[in-house]
């Protein structure tokens, strides 16, 4: 069919208009091959603009449809409806930024802005001649979620999901519900009972029909993508296979244990925060005059890098225990810059204070304190004081060294099996720090909880009712719709090398073997269309939709 | 099945619409400004990724917009609530911009004719807007809005410029408020904050001396589209600076002023510091912290490498006054250096300072209207701090972002996920 | 044995911000000193240190520490406590003028001492409104060769009173403010013992002072007394008083004095007065809650130090002014003390003197 192509050009008011020639762009735009129609509007994305687009189409049979105006940002989905609307595949509209590009870059140079204008507009005719006509995919989503661990964010989401109507398979390696929070005696800043909120919740969770506990279970292999994960699960000596439409992982982390630092392996009144909290939750009790507690040991560029978030109000929690417990103790916080944020936690820590805590802060260096010497049975805690500009001691009966939270070792497993990344610190590493802090950058998987990072157990609840809104999303519509944008694979040329594999950001690129020869597969559902296969495959075999080869060097070759 | 009112179209009204919306519910957005976007519209850059804020943002404004499940009611107000949980009964004031949002097209025309100019209330006042206005110019929606409490032909019954020049026939000036009624079976409050203004802390001169600004002004200065297009200017001759101070916890973490802890204003000002290294190369700034808050992910190294890469010098101290040299305008710090013993002098060309983020100025009515309390510090109280951190004091009622209390870009949309997961939990019922 | 003084003056509440000491004016001319590093000391219980330095006697108790705190810590009352305790310990700090003010303020507490010859030809009676004049007369003998004459100010606080229909009893007696904050808790109850005996006896309703510090140690350090206080220019602001236009070519500033100014919260009322009576109060740059301070307070440590604040105070008066107005004798009799070896062109006045001269 011949190529009949329709150019708008918008003069948005006066800021395009304003700054460049518009009449001359549309008689220039006349003599461009193929194109049989053009129109100056004033505002094209206004009622009357779209009506002319709509017209248009129809009167003059345009099967091309490019408009030359402010972004694609905000407006290449009202043209792309208007083609629609008229009946032409939306794929074969083309946007072309005499705005953002052009009159607002260059508002006092007319002519050369006008110059530009009618390359740009060269530029997207040429590529409108090669556009094709493109439908969108569906693909029907699993109403099932897998989350993988059962402590307060797996639970916290399995719960939620339950709650949604959603079924949910809660995979836990243990052989009881809990995680970490198994071990804690109070849950800040509220000072609740850990073990009296677990046990509700644990009893939640099992009443909930929607939700199947797998204890002593791990997941063994994933495949498949969002709306359809085909999950392989071990439990004990048997293996079961289920199908879910997305996967929620919060697999916890654990606390740092400080081999070799601060005498921790020498002397045994020195313990970590983790001991602190089992002794005070099983017994109840310590046996201690002086109590010192150190911040930071291992973390903040000791051993791991990052700041554990939680250590300075776990500190406090403890400290202030053992303060009511027995208030002529003395009991010391030494820290780097008490990290209690927002409203309850820096309550928290002025009621220490009132109570008594006596809080030391030392430089952001390494080590926390320089000296623990045992001295007749009691230990002095040396360190140097920057306000007064010396080291002091402090002597203890019992020092409880804070260590970070650590990436727990099957991480590593559980981000090859499910093909998403882990960051620099070891934690899984999300799609977008501020806007999408619990998605991995693949489709259909989320995460929660301090596998993200170090979390307090609100945090770790809020995050778990974020994944489960997440993970809502594609099984409550049922299905996905994906632009059509993903790679063609000519399989006569493919050597199913796995580069695209490795470098598909979004895991929607398989190895599969077809007629005995291995090639390469695109999974549609995962596929953003971002194009990094089809750049990477050095045998060309990768065809982009909608932004192929010879549509982008029309372009290319038009502009130079 | 009904749907969900979102409070609030800031960075987690928005993120709850969509997250309720992408799963087919349908969600009324109400907004009290022209524009939804919120506080993070405002932000140059977001801390520890140094993504251009708006950049990222808008996107997400215009998906909102343009979602066929969401409503979006800018420039309302939510003024009266009955029922309960599954079945609310809201009344929502529509004010009157005196525009045709139908016709409007957001070209600018008018707005480049208005003759009535007023502090502009979206760059920290630093300049001015129009009567007629964008709030910015990647407003969502693009259309124009007449302040009535300014507008020569609504207060004095002159003037008329912008119905003359308006192409599309889209000024109307007799357009009056509407109240509408929506059918929900639940509510998100996302309203965010305000912001402390540091007058009373007389000893840092702010108001006094030209050259001490809170972090907000500051976000406008840097920005590319703020007064004065991203470039740093020093009174009294407009040079821009070489040494620059950020004070933290100016009003926060003070029993006389806000007892809390603001949570961002640390690496805020880290951030803004990278940003001005960025626009010069030689600048170096100082930030006088007391507990250097660096706790999510990533922040601890992005602090270290500010230290490193980008000339930033951290200094445990309050300072204790600044002073303002007459001539230059320069800034002397006084602050107490605990490496040498004694208070020391630091004169800067231009100082920062850490204001808290504070309860919504209208929360307390808001409050009242929804049924919901306030908590102590006057952000909205949730029902329990760690196992309810979404639920109002009331059924059905959900919070998320600032309003609930201080927090980040990320906390605030890990907020509105969780709270849009809650309130989908009624809405599922309903439908059930 | 510091505990109890951390936990009654809230000093646990000290985040280590050292804001206090950054705007401490003692700090600022001797780092050595430093009202954070005292508290840090405190708080990790190293006591001894502390209540052996003489550094405790070098706070002014001007209580701009306080003032900019974020956190709460009271610290004049951490340091008063600590004074105390201190001084059981035989740590009795450095008293000026040889410590002649102490035993001035015993002698006072034996009933034959008098010094009333300066009340003589003043109409002042038996009214049920009294005159508490603090140690006043005493000044006017110690510091006769700079030329002080604190009675003026006794005199002119009558003179008002008397203008408005008041013969105000009058009492002339040290309030123990000075043994107070020197640590000598027992002199102070004795004197304070002595005042509350005597007032009682009096039958008054109403105790006006024209010293702060005799008002602040009333108000907050005495038992309570069933009787309305306020301090003249509280009085004078709601009286109903009028200018008698007397005019000079003169400017004025005002020095709030740390005991009515922070300590009291007093900043409003005088600068009213003073444009009651046409005077129009030209700024200094550290004006009300971040006023400067005299340089000495309680005659404790008055040395170099001392004298640096007391230059800086009156270079950023004679900048703007002509007339310094002080509202507090001692702040007067000190920055006088400067200006008799020091070339500032400047006038201090009192508050009531420069009020006196002014009202019909």
């Amino acid at each position: 069919m011949a190529l009949r192509i329709g150019v708008f050009v918008c003069d948005c008011g006066t800021n395009i208009a304003g700054f460049l020639d518009v009449p001359k762009v549309c008689e220039y735009a006349k003599t461009l091959p193929d194109v049989v129609y053009v129109k100056e509007n004033m505002y094209t994305c206004s009622n009357a603009g779209i009506q002319e687009i709509m017209d248009a189409i129809k009167k003059h049979k345009l099967n091309r449809v490019v408009v030359a105006a402010c972004t694609p940002r905000t407006h290449e989905a009202l043209f792309r409806k208007a083609c629609e609307d008229a009946g032409l595949n939306k794929f074969l509209f083309e946007f072309v930024n005499i705005r953002d590009q052009c009159s607002w870059v260059h508002q006092k140079e007319r002519e050369k802005a006008t110059e530009k204008a009618k390359d740009l507009v060269r530029m997207g005719v040429a590529r409108a001649r090669l556009l094709e006509p493109l439908k969108e995919i569906k693909i029907d989503v699993e109403k099932k979620s897998l989350v993988i661990g059962g402590g307060i964010a797996g639970m916290t989401a399995a719960l939620s999901l339950a709650e949604q109507g959603f079924e949910v398979y809660l995979v836990e390696k243990e052989n009881r519900l809990g995680g970490l929070l198994n071990y804690i005696n109070q849950i800040y800043p509220s000072d609740a009972n850990a073990q009296q909120f677990l046990e509700e919740i644990v009893k939640r969770v099992e009443k909930k029909k929607k939700i199947h506990v797998l204890l002593n279970s791990e997941v063994e292999s994933v495949d498949g993508y969002i709306g359809n994960f085909n999950v392989r699960i071990r439990q004990k000596k048997e293996s079961k296979e289920i199908k879910v439409g997305t996967i929620i992982v919060a697999i916890g982390a654990k606390p740092y244990e400080p081999m070799h630092m601060y005498n921790y392996d020498e002397y045994e009144n020195v313990i970590t925060q983790f001991e602190l909290e089992k002794i005070l939750k099983e017994k109840g009790k310590i046996d201690a005059e002086s109590v010192v507690f150190i911040q930071c040991v291992g973390g903040r560029g000791e051993r791991v890098r990052y700041c554990s978030r939680i250590c300075c109000m776990n500190s406090i929690k403890n400290a202030r225990i053992i303060k009511k417990m027995m208030p002529n103790a003395n009991v010391y916080i030494i820290h780097k810059g008490m990290q209690t944020y927002g409203t309850e936690y820096e309550e928290y820590c002025r009621k220490a204070r009132e109570e008594g805590v006596r809080f030391i802060r030392v430089r952001d260096a390494v080590p926390t304190v320089t000296s623990l010497e045992k001295k007749d049975g009691r230990i002095a805690v040396g360190f140097y004081h920057p306000g007064l500009r010396r080291k002091v001691e402090i002597q203890a009966d019992l020092v409880v060294l804070s260590t970070p939270l650590i990436q727990r070792e099957d991480a590593k497993r559980i981000s090859q099996m499910l093909k998403v990344p882990l960051g620099q610190d070891g934690f899984f590493f999300e799609a977008h720090v501020k806007l999408r802090p619990v998605d991995f950058a693949t489709d259909g998987i989320y995460m929660a909880g301090s596998c993200r990072a170090p979390a307090s157990i609100d945090e770790c609840i809020m995050q778990a009712l974020a994944a489960a809104s997440r993970a809502a999303i594609p099984m409550a519509k049922g299905y996905v719709e994906a632009e059509p944008l993903m790679p063609l694979i000519d399989e006569s040329k493919c050597m199913g090398c796995g580069v695209c594999v490795e470098v598909c950001p979004y895991g929607a690129m398989k190895i599969v073997e077809k007629n005995g020869k291995k090639v390469a597969e695109n999974i549609p559902a995962a596929c953003k269309g971002c194009g990094a296969c089809g750049a990477s495959c050095i045998h060309k075999a990768i065809k982009m939709h909608h932004f192929a080869d010879e549509q982008i060097m029309a372009q290319i070759e038009e502009a130079i | 099945m009904k749907g969900v009112l979102v409070i609030g179209g800031g960075v987690a009204g928005i993120q709850a619409a969509l997250d309720l919306a992408d799963r087919g519910i349908h969600v009324y957005l109400v907004e009290k400004e022209p524009s939804i976007g919120g506080r993070m519209a405002l932000l140059d850059k977001t801390m520890s990724t140094n993504d251009c804020s708006i950049c990222i943002l808008a996107p997400k404004m215009n998906e909102c917009f343009s979602h066929p499940n969401i409503e979006v009611l800018e420039y309302s107000e939510v003024i009266g609530v009955e029922g309960k949980a599954g079945n609310f009964k809201v009344k929502v004031k529509r004010k009157a911009k005196y525009v045709d949002a139908t016709k409007c097209t957001g070209c600018g025309d008018c707005m480049e004719k208005c003759p009535t100019e007023i502090p502009n209330e979206y760059n920290s006042y630093l300049d001015k807007r129009k009567a007629i206005f964008l709030p910015f110019p990647q407003a969502v929606p693009r259309k124009a809005t007449i302040d009535e409490r300014y507008c020569l032909k609504l207060t004095k019954n002159r003037c008329g410029l912008c119905q003359k020049i308006c192409k599309a026939e889209a000024i109307d000036y007799n357009q009056k408020d509407k109240i509408i009624e929506l059918n929900v079976a639940s509510i998100i409050v996302a309203i965010g904050s305000s912001l402390y203004e540091p007058k009373d802390l007389v000893e840092y001169g702010y108001g006094r001396y030209a050259n001490v600004h809170t972090w907000m002004e500051y976000e406008r200065l840097i920005n590319a589209a703020g007064p004065t297009h991203g470039h740093l200017k020093c009174a009294p001759d407009g040079r821009r600076p070489k040494k620059i101070a950020f004070i933290q916890c100016v009003g926060s973490r003070d029993v006389k002023r806000c007892q809390w802890c603001s949570s961002v204003c640390c690496m805020v000002s880290i951030k803004s510091a990278m940003l001005a290294n960025e626009h010069y190369g030689d600048l170096e700034s100082y930030i006088f912290y007391s507990d250097l808050r660096v706790f999510s992910k990533r922040f601890y190294e992005y602090s270290k490498r500010g230290e490193r890469d980008y000339k930033i010098t951290y200094i445990h101290a309050r300072p204790g006054e600044i002073k303002e040299d007459k001539r230059t305008k320069n800034l002397i710090i006084y602050y107490e250096d605990e490496n040498e013993g004694k208070v020391k002098e630091l004169e800067v060309e231009m100082v920062i300072l850490a204001t808290p983020i504070m309860p919504a100025k209208d929360v307390k009515q808001l409050a009242e209207i929804l049924g919901i309390e306030t908590n102590e510090y006057g952000f909205i109280k949730v029902k329990d701090y760690v196992f309810h951190p979404v639920e109002t004091t009331r059924e059905g009622i959900f919070v998320a972002g600032c309003c609930e209390r201080p927090k980040d870009i990320t906390e605030s949309v890990v907020q509105a996920s969780a709270a849009a997961a809650k309130a989908a939990e009624i809405a599922g019922l309903v439908e059930g | 044995m510091l505990d109890k003084i951390i936990n009654e003056s809230k000093a646990y509440y000290c985040v280590e911000c050292r804001k206090c000491s950054s705007a401490c004016p003692v700090t600022r001319v001797y780092g050595k000193f430093s009202p954070a590093s005292i508290v840090e000391r405190a708080l990790i219980g190293i006591d001894d240190e502390i209540l052996k330095s003489l550094d405790i006697w070098k706070c002014l108790s001007c209580g701009i520490c306080e003032e900019v705190c974020p956190s709460g810590v009271e610290f004049l009352n951490f340091i008063r406590k600590t004074r105390n305790l201190a001084r059981k310990e035989n740590n009795v700090g450095i008293y000026a003028h040889e410590g002649i003010f102490e035993s001035l303020q015993k002698l006072m507490l034996s009933n034959e001492f008098n010094a009333s010859e300066w009340l003589q030809g003043l109409d002042v009676g038996e009214d049920d409104t009294l005159y508490f004049a603090g140690c006043l007369p005493f000044y006017d003998i110690i510091f006769k060769d700079i030329g002080i004459k604190s009675t003026n100010i006794g005199i002119s606080t009558i003179k008002i009173l008397n203008s408005a229909g008041i013969k105000p009893a009058v009492m002339q007696l040290c309030c123990g403010h000075d043994a107070l904050w020197n640590g000598n808790v027992k002199l102070f109850k004795e004197l304070a013992k002595k005042n509350v005996k005597e007032i009682k006896e009096m039958k008054i309703k109403r105790i006006i002072f024209s010293c702060p510090e005799c008002y602040r140690t009333f108000k907050f350090d005495y038992p309570k007394l069933d009787v309305e206080m306020m301090h003249i220019s509280e009085f004078l602001e709601k009286e109903e008083i009028e200018w008698n236009g007397k005019e000079d070519e003169k400017t004025y500033t005002y020095h709030d004095s740390c005991r009515l100014g922070r300590h009291l919260g007093i900043y409003d009322e005088p600068r009213n007065v003073l444009k009651k009576v046409g005077i129009e109060v030209k700024e200094m740059e550290h004006n009300r809650e971040m006023a400067l301070c005299c340089g000495t307070s309680a005659w404790m440590c008055c040395d170099w130090k001392a004298e640096e604040m007391r230059k800086e105070r009156l270079k950023e008066a004679s900048d703007i002014a002509d007339v310094l107005i002080t509202s507090c004798p001692k702040c007067q009799i000190h920055f006088r003390c400067t200006l008799s070896h020091e070339g500032h062109d400047i006038e201090v006045k009192d508050f009531a003197e420069v009020v006196a001269e002014r009202i019909k």
